[in-house]
């Protein structure tokens, strides 16, 4: 299947939070007990039963405070952080459509994937509420399943104003070249191609976006990075420690007087060298 | 009949350095499998990744109050004076007819991989820890403790992989004292001449 992508036009978004309950219903999750916090931006965070959560950012410009809706989501990488840095073959998956999943079921709760995110996204289900097992990871899914059955994902199928479209990735030039000439900063993850892609009336900072979105520098040098030089690196110690023993060979004790045995290993195979010789 | 032995470990000190040694190996396997997909095949041995995780985690506390143990049994002999420098130890090893100053119980080489342990095994305990409850720190600090731990294990493998085999193969009769707990006279006046060990 060719690649998708969700548009995000943070311009037409009126912060109704559809989308928050389209996707609690599509994907049977459990309401959060909040309390009021003196806005209208709730649960405050995202959640292992939250995938998406309209942020209610605000901006002072001219006396005047304007509000900025951006959203907090799974951006679905190309590169994606969570993928690499997931020690279990399986849990964290890539689909043809350019979904990231993640597969409970496989999922050891070890965090990595965590910290491996650029975004800050995936969440933890400590109290094993889901039956999984405890911190099994979760996160927007992209609606991979109802991609599988030719549907729009559920946020951007309920999404009343246009603010949130699914498309085809191909056509991200076109919607590109549109916004930007709309005045609109169009934000797709730089490198990491993400397949979400925001359409933003201010810089990516005002809406909690990371300005230069990267798969973090410690993340990268942690696998990409040391994997080859640590395995390079013992089969070359096992190299140097065989080319020490062939060339210059064992430290041999002299045989003396009150050396025991005739094997130069004495002890290593449980030879008799208590007896003298 | 044994009067040519010399008591070089006693056997509490020997269980000690056999159960780092044993969940060294322990946890560097465990380790491998939970690191990389690569070497993901080492938690079968475990039974899964999650035992994996389980047995990593408390044989990493064993391994860290171990290594707490080992540098405190023989933090004497780390800290002892000595005639020989490590660079002694290094040209003994590598030219047999170097004459080096006599050792005491311990070279300078052994004196200085007793600190260099001690150090990485307290590392790999913080860092290990951290990832253990990633949520003790702020992101940014905690993606280093990846790092950390896996950078700081590379050198740790290493010093253990020449350990190892300068205990073992490259200096005949060392490895009894660890095994039986004695070593033969020669072997002592050949390599601790500055050491006056009890016979046995």
């Amino acid at each position: 299947m060719a690649k998708k992508m969700i548009i995000v036009d943070t311009s037409e978004c009126i912060a109704c939070r559809g989308c928050q309950t389209a996707c609690k219903q599509w994907n049977n999750l459990s309401a959060v007990l909040t309390v009021n916090r003196g806005g209208y931006e709730n649960p405050p965070d995202l959640g292992y039963n939250t995938y998406v959560k309209i942020r209610f950012n605000e901006k002072e410009a001219g006396g005047d405070v304007r509000w900025l809706f951006g959203q907090d989501r799974c951006m679905h990488c190309t590169d994606a952080g969570c993928e690499m840095v997931c020690p279990v073959p399986g849990a964290i998956t890539r689909d043809s459509n350019g979904a990231v999943i993640i597969d409970q079921n496989l999922c050891t709760g070890c965090k990595y994937c965590v910290f491996g995110c650029p975004f800050d996204i995936p969440r933890f289900d400590s109290a094993n509420k889901e039956g999984f097992g405890k911190n099994r990871a979760f996160k927007c899914t992209m609606c991979a399943d109802r991609q599988g059955m030719g549907m729009a994902p559920a946020c951007t199928k309920t999404c009343p104003t246009g603010a949130l479209t699914f498309a085809e990735k191909a056509d991200l030039p076109d919607v590109s070249a549109r916004a930007r000439k709309a005045g609109m900063t169009v934000y797709d993850g730089d490198a990491l191609s993400t397949n979400v892609v925001f359409l933003l009336e201010d810089n990516p900072d005002a809406y909690g976006l990371p300005a230069k979105p990267a798969i973090p520098t410690p993340a990268y040098l942690w696998r990409t990075v040391m994997k080859p030089v640590g395995v390079v690196a013992f089969v070359l110690g096992v190299l140097a420690v065989i080319t020490h023993l062939v060339t210059v060979g064992p430290k041999e004790v002299e045989e003396g007087d009150d050396t025991p045995s005739s094997s130069p290993y004495q002890g290593g195979g449980g030879s008799d060298v208590s007896s003298p010789r | 009949m044994s009067h040519h032995l010399v008591k070089r470990f006693s056997s509490k000190e020997r269980l000690v350095h056999w159960t780092n040694m044993c969940t060294f190996i322990v946890l560097t396997l465990t380790g491998l499998g939970l690191y990389s997909q690569t070497f993901f095949g080492l938690t079968s041995i475990f039974g899964g990744v999650d035992m994996s995780r389980v047995i990593h985690h408390y044989a990493g506390l064993v391994f860290i109050a171990t290594t707490f143990l080992i540098f405190f049994q023989w933090f004497k002999d780390f800290t002892a004076a000595g005639e020989d420098s490590l660079g002694d130890v290094i040209s003994s090893y590598m030219n047999h007819d170097y004459e080096s100053p006599p050792s005491g119980k311990l070279n300078a080489g052994q004196k200085l991989l007793g600190f260099i342990v001690f150090s990485f095994g307290v590392i790999m305990g913080l860092t290990g820890i951290f990832m253990w409850f990633p949520d003790l720190l702020g992101r940014g600090i905690q993606q280093w403790m990846y790092f950390l731990h896996n950078f700081v294990f590379i050198l740790f493998m290493l010093l253990i992989l020449l350990h190892v085999y300068l205990g073992t193969a490259a200096s005949p009769g060392t490895w009894r004292g660890m095994y039986k707990g004695t070593v033969t006279k020669a072997w002592a006046k050949k390599h601790h001449g500055a050491w006056d060990g009890d016979e046995v």
